[in-house]
């Protein structure tokens, strides 16, 4: 039994487990002490991560990935040499990419027209056009995506990263959800619930502009009856008679660890509020991300200075949270898939469709990259950009594109990232890995992720139903071609 | 824990080994090889990394004797005597891709030669105490009741056989037992732990009055009788099993007739039903139960988990992405089946051979092919016999008699049938016969779809076709076998009669730590759901088989309950004693009772409890807590726009709609089971997220407004209602210090903020 497990099984259950979290003694959590570096099994490159989640399925063919052969057999019709399944009909004629390309920054790398944004910050960049899913039903490849299984029940990368490294400030949660506000993606919030970890590895959802950006943070609205000075003395009053209750309870850990977690509640309170208040960002800033656009109402259309707000606010947010301690944010574009178009999916109209959210998603993550380089925070702060699977070379009869789990982009910045590198390059139509022998997996971006955090992703083990449990299951490699 | 504290000296050893130097070529040809000085390294040195405690590469293991022996896929690695026939040399020499290992350098001469002579002077290998027959393990072992030992204790009465194991091992270990808790907190315990809620301030006060010597016997036996028993009893099954009410995954749908399955476990618990029969019911009921509403309604179990609609839906079986699906979802069977009533990690052989524990590949797909015709879907069904075969006529009449005679008949077959109350209908594993993509195979008469064992679990890698089956090599218990002409309700039957054989050594020993646990917060297993090799071992193996032969012999868990909670163990004060704290911190060996702190429904139920809103009403659909927006793609579940006022949201938990895509928050906050995992502990945390939904949340503010207007009635002076608050949500008076700080309080901030600090206090989610 090593310490984790004592820890765990101690006091009749997690008591000494959440009695050395909120003590700030995460370090005897892991398998191994934490180490005076910040590291768990070796010195980390970077300390947190945020991590951007397009839903519904992200066309690499028409972002990131450029293919001069698509754009020379535009129309004619498709062959793949060997049988393909697609998801649903989507072995039309050859689709060029719907926008130009042309190459940016140092390393010249080509970049459609709709992710323009992104050129400023491309040597930061690398980017993995390799991607290889295992299926094209979103449930599935999202939940592989984020957990690193394909079926519901295992804890979300963030989680992980919560449960191995702890927190670096515990008055703000250690993950962060920010979810698309207008619904949740496939398999809601099981892409980042603790599952079989304890409850507060669990990401913690803010919706930044709600009147209540997390729920529960201040009592209800019907609860006329609190004012902050009955909420005050009704907290001294609590810790008061806990004390008591404790103190003729000698030995239960989990007792104090409750009073606590009052305590860290009320600092909470404080410090979300600030962590979360825009309004204090310099007008250089707000510009940077694209919110100093002056509407406040949108038309019913899809559009792109709408999208721009809403995803550039978010990662705008995340740099605060981030600077402030906060190890892991995830933000989601795009929602459940359903109609009109506010995902990713475009099975019927790329251009329509990944239009809009493709312009606020790049000024958003450009924002940000370079913002937090001009913090300093890029140096240890992972940026990565995914989504569930690609989009097919071939059209679906028109103008949209079926799902292609057999090869998809993805992209890292910063926090020990070489940038400016595309790595394992896609054959001519973005169809499969040029090296179908060598793909890579997500497993793969995960153990890189955590080598990167100071994690050996194969000693990072859970133990649940008779398997220890490891975010790369038994798979992963780091991918030491991106280090920079 | 043995196995893994073993596993990790073999590494260590296989490490310092590594760092020896390997002999020379002159000592091997000649001299008597010795494994562990001059082979071992060698393997080590080159096989290890991926045939060796890590990883196992085509199922071979080479860093332990008896895996090694085994072989892996390509066969046994050697030969004793045989060098030349020994697939390891062979394999090491290789001029081809089958050399081993891939890359790198290979093996110098020296290091064949060494091989070949270990081998061919026998292949000695010392024995390393890694297991021969994975068969051979505590859990596999035959019950018998062990005899009761014989212990006395003068200041400790030995209420029943339960107090007599636990001293014997209290007395191994140096240690003693608590003193008996008072009565107030056997009374608050017992609720808790017998019905989940607390008791009002009048039972207390009774209880503490009767003076009868069986008071406790009594208070055991009203509250085993009580039906808000099955209630708390069904939500700790309902978390082995998985129970949702959405199908989880992408578009989560409602699942409106899941309900039925909850009320069947609620009824089978307060009826105390023989366990066998509650687990045949859930397997097989239809075909062993014919025509009763639980035996349709029990088969909520096997749909009881996630199912992906697009993967059914929007995908034909004959597509990849479609074949995953359906494995995946008989899979969930399988897995649910065998870890619910047996505790095995049985989907661990989808891949390869289970790595622990006596499963091999081929019998986890012989059970898959037990479920193979099945799927989840709604079945109809009639509770009254008379109806059912009314129907069942009628239905057939509307189909042959128009053509027979003319349309006036045919009207009064269809007013008679539209006459008959509707029938009930219920989620269930059950043939399906749908159109489209999810046609189930209810068109061809349920015949069960064809399984073959996937090569790497892959669905692309289909291998040999397999009947059905069930594990082989569970000692005790012999494996069955059908007719050729069975059907698939003879699969699902045999499967129920195997996993219910009274020689099963798992199943009766699986459900009785599961109780013991739920009394006690640890099982005697602290694994629930393995009691494989990578399980814990029993704290205490013959209290274990003790509890076990009775469950197996009058198949009661209403008994089971009474030996237990009526033990001294139960009975003892959960007071720390620190010399005892030091040598056994977890309390393993119950030298105290274990304070608890309770589950998310319980304080939900307390809370509402207090507060005068609970809702006793049992069974029925599910309410709903949420508001659901856009349910025509993918439904959103949007907890924050209920109405916490709304009645219909103030019964038990157990009744809560469970949806699986959106946790409801303030009980997930509070560590409720995750509907998508089986859940066979709770994990138990104080976070600043759970203090915040049990100061803030919409529910508990407006509970603690009405627990408000409730004491408001109940004391002539802020200090009596002050009095009645505390009574009301502790169970017992305040003492004059608290009730001073609590009066001064209410007079300053008011009832309803006293009422809301009560439901925040620790004594409040605490069962000493």
């Amino acid at each position: 039994m090593n310490r984790r497990e004592f820890l765990f099984h101690s006091g009749g259950g997690l008591g000494g487990i959440a009695l050395a979290t909120l003590l700030g003694s995460e370090s005897l959590l892991a398998d191994t002490t934490r180490r005076p570096d910040g590291g768990l099994h070796h010195k980390p490159r970077a300390k947190r991560v945020v991590q951007l989640f397009m839903a519904g399925g992200a066309s690499h063919l028409d972002l990131f990935d450029f293919k001069p052969e698509l754009v020379k057999r535009h129309g004619q019709p498709s062959d793949f040499g060997e049988p393909v399944e697609a998801f649903q009909d989507g072995l039309g004629p050859w689709l060029r990419p719907v926008w130009d390309f042309k190459p940016y920054g140092q390393c010249g790398k080509p970049l459609s027209e709709v992710v323009a944004p992104l050129g400023a910050v491309v040597d930061e960049i690398a980017f993995v056009h390799n991607m290889v899913g295992k299926t094209g039903v979103h449930s599935q490849g999202t939940l592989l995506q984020t957990t690193g299984f394909d079926r519901p029940g295992f804890p979300g990368m963030g989680c992980w990263v919560s449960y191995g490294l702890g927190s670096l400030n515990e008055n703000l949660p250690t993950f962060v959800v920010l979810p698309d506000h207008r619904g949740l993606a496939s398999n809601g919030t099981k892409n980042w619930d603790s599952a079989f970890l304890p409850s507060h590895h669990q990401g913690t959802v803010i919706y930044p502009s709600d009147k209540t950006p997390i729920a529960d943070l201040f009592p209800d609205e019907r609860a006329s009856f609190v004012t902050p000075a009955s909420n005050q003395a009704g907290i001294e009053l609590l810790a008061r008679l806990n004390r008591v209750h404790a103190a003729e309870r000698p030995g239960d850990d989990r007792l104090e660890a409750r009073i606590r977690s009052y305590e860290l509640a009320a600092r909470m309170q404080l410090a979300a509020p600030e962590a979360l208040d825009l309004t204090k960002e310099p007008a250089h800033v707000l510009k940077l991300y694209g919110l100093d656009h002056g509407q406040s109402s949108f038309p019913a259309e899809i559009n792109a200075v709408e999208e721009t707000e809403y995803f550039a606010r978010k990662c705008l947010v995340a740099r605060r949270l981030l600077e402030r301690g906060v190890r892991f944010v995830q933000i989601w574009s795009g929602n459940d898939n359903g109609f009109p178009r506010r995902n990713w999916d475009s099975h019927e109209d790329v251009q329509r469709d990944h239009g809009p959210l493709a312009i606020g998603m790049a000024r958003g993550a450009a924002a940000l990259i370079t913002d937090l380089k001009r913090l300093g925070l890029l140096d240890d702060t992972i940026v990565l950009w995914t989504t569930e699977f690609g989009r097919m070379p071939s059209s679906q009869g028109g103008k949209g594109r079926d799902h292609n789990p057999y090869c998809f982009t993805n992209w890292l910045a910063g926090g020990g990232i070489k940038g400016g590198i595309s790595y394992g390059p896609s054959d001519d139509f973005g169809y499969k890995p040029a090296d179908r022998k060598h793909p890579t997996q997500v497993y793969d971006i995960h153990a890189t992720i955590l080598h990167l955090l100071g994690i050996d992703h194969t000693r990072l083990t859970f133990r649940h139903n008779g398997i220890d449990r490891r975010l790369t299951d038994v798979h992963g490699h780091v991918l030491s071609d991106l280090l920079a | 824990m043995i196995a893994k504290s073993w596993l990790s000296i073999q590494i260590i050893l296989a490490l310092l080994i590594g760092l020896l130097p390997v002999p020379v070529v002159s000592q091997a040809p000649t001299k008597a090889v010795d494994f562990d000085r001059d082979v071992k390294p060698i393997l080590s040195k080159h096989c290890f990394a991926c045939h060796g405690p890590d990883k196992q590469r085509a199922d071979l293991r080479l860093d332990r004797k008896a895996d090694a022996s085994r072989g892996g896929e390509s066969g046994k690695p050697f030969v004793p005597g045989k060098p030349e026939n020994s697939l390891l040399v062979r394999r090491v020499t290789a001029k081809d891709d089958n050399r081993m290992p891939p890359s790198g350098d290979g093996l110098s001469t020296a290091e064949v030669a060494i091989l070949k002579t270990w081998i061919m002077q026998g292949a000695d290998w010392p024995d390393d105490g890694s297991p021969t027959d994975p068969a051979d393990w505590w859990s596999f072992r035959p019950l018998r009741r062990p005899a009761v030992p014989d212990v006395g204790l003068a200041q400790w009465p030995v209420a029943n056989p339960i107090d007599a194991f636990i001293l014997a091992k209290l007395k191994d270990k140096r240690l003693s037992p608590s003193p008996q808790a008072d009565r107030r907190t056997l009374i608050r315990r017992l609720y808790f732990d017998l019905l989940g809620l607390p008791p009002s301030p009048e039972e207390v006060q009774d209880f503490l009055r009767d003076d009868a010597p069986d008071a406790y016997d009594k208070l055991v036996d009203r509250l085993l009788a009580s039906p808000h028993y099955g209630e708390r009893w069904a939500r700790h099954w309902l978390d082995v099993v998985h129970f949702g009410e959405t199908h989880g995954y992408d578009k989560d749908q409602p699942r409106p007739n899941a309900w039925p399955y909850r009320d069947y476990v609620i009824r089978s618990f307060n009826a105390d039903k023989p366990y066998a029969r509650f687990v045949r019911e859930q397997v097989a009921g239809d075909v062993l139960f014919p025509g009763t509403a639980d035996g349709i309604e029990a088969l909520g179990f096997l749909a009881a988990g996630p199912w992906d609609l697009i993967g059914h839906v929007e995908l034909p079986e004959t597509k990849i992405d479609g074949k995953v699906a359906r494995h995946l979802d008989r899979d969930d069977f399988v897995s649910n089946t065998i870890g619910t009533f047996l505790a095995l990690t049985v989907h661990c052989a989808q891949c390869h051979n289970h790595k622990f524990d006596p499963i091999p590949q081929e019998d986890y797909y012989r059970l898959q092919a037990v479920f193979a015709a099945i799927d989840r879907t709604e079945r109809t069904y009639d509770l009254d016999s008379g109806i059912a075969a009314r129907r069942a006529v009628l239905t057939r009449l509307t189909v042959g008699l128009p053509a027979l005679v003319g349309g006036t008949a045919a009207e009064i077959v269809r007013a008679s049938l539209k006459a008959l109350p509707p029938p009930r209908v219920a989620y269930v594993g059950a043939v399906h016969t749908g159109k489209g993509n999810f046609a189930g195979t209810g068109a061809s008469g349920g015949k069960p779809r064809p399984i073959h064992i996937l090569a790497r679990g892959d669905v692309t890698k289909p291998g040999r076709e397999v009947g059905p089956g069930t594990i082989a090599s569970i000692p005790g218990v012999a494996p069955f076998t059908l007719a050729p002409d069975h059907t698939e309700g003879d699969r699902r039957a045999a499967l129920a009669r195997w996993i219910t054989d009274p020689n099963h050594p798992l199943t009766w020993r699986v459900m009785a730590n599961r109780i013991w646990q739920y009394h006690f917060g640890r099982g005697l297993v602290e694994t629930p759901n393995d009691f494989g090799r990578m399980g814990q071992l029993p704290s205490h193996p013959e209290l274990l088989d003790y509890l076990a032969s009775e469950l197996r012999d009058h198949q009661s868990l209403k008994k089971l309950h009474r030996l237990i909670v009526t033990s001294a163990t139960y009975k003892q004060a959960s007071t720390d004693h620190p010399s005892y704290s030091e040598s056994d911190a977890e309390n393993r060996y119950l030298w105290r009772q274990n304070r608890r702190k309770l589950e998310a429904e319980a304080v939900r139920d307390a809370i509402l409890l207090v507060a005068g809103k609970l809702n006793l009403r049992m069974g029925g659909p599910s309410f709903q807590d949420f508001v659901i927006e856009k349910p025509e793609h993918s439904p959103h579940y949007q907890y924050h726009l209920h109405d916490p006022e709304d009645p219909r949201s103030h019964r038990r938990a157990v009744y809560r709609f469970v949806v699986r895509s959106k946790q409801q928050p303030f009980m997930a906050a509070l560590d409720c089971a995750d509907p998508s995992l089986a859940v066979d502990r709770r994990n138990v945390t104080q976070t600043p997220q759970q203090a915040l939904a049990l100061l803030n949340n919409r529910l508990v503010v407006v509970m603690a407004r009405h627990f408000a207007e409730r004491i408001a009635h109940l004391g002539a002076n802020e200090e009596e209602r002050v009095q009645a608050a505390v009574r009301l949500a502790l169970g017992r008076d305040p003492t004059p210090a608290e009730c001073e700080m609590l009066t001064a309080y209410a007079r300053e901030h008011g009832l309803a903020n006293t009422c809301r600090v009560i439901l925040n206090l620790n004594e409040f989610v605490f069962v000493d």
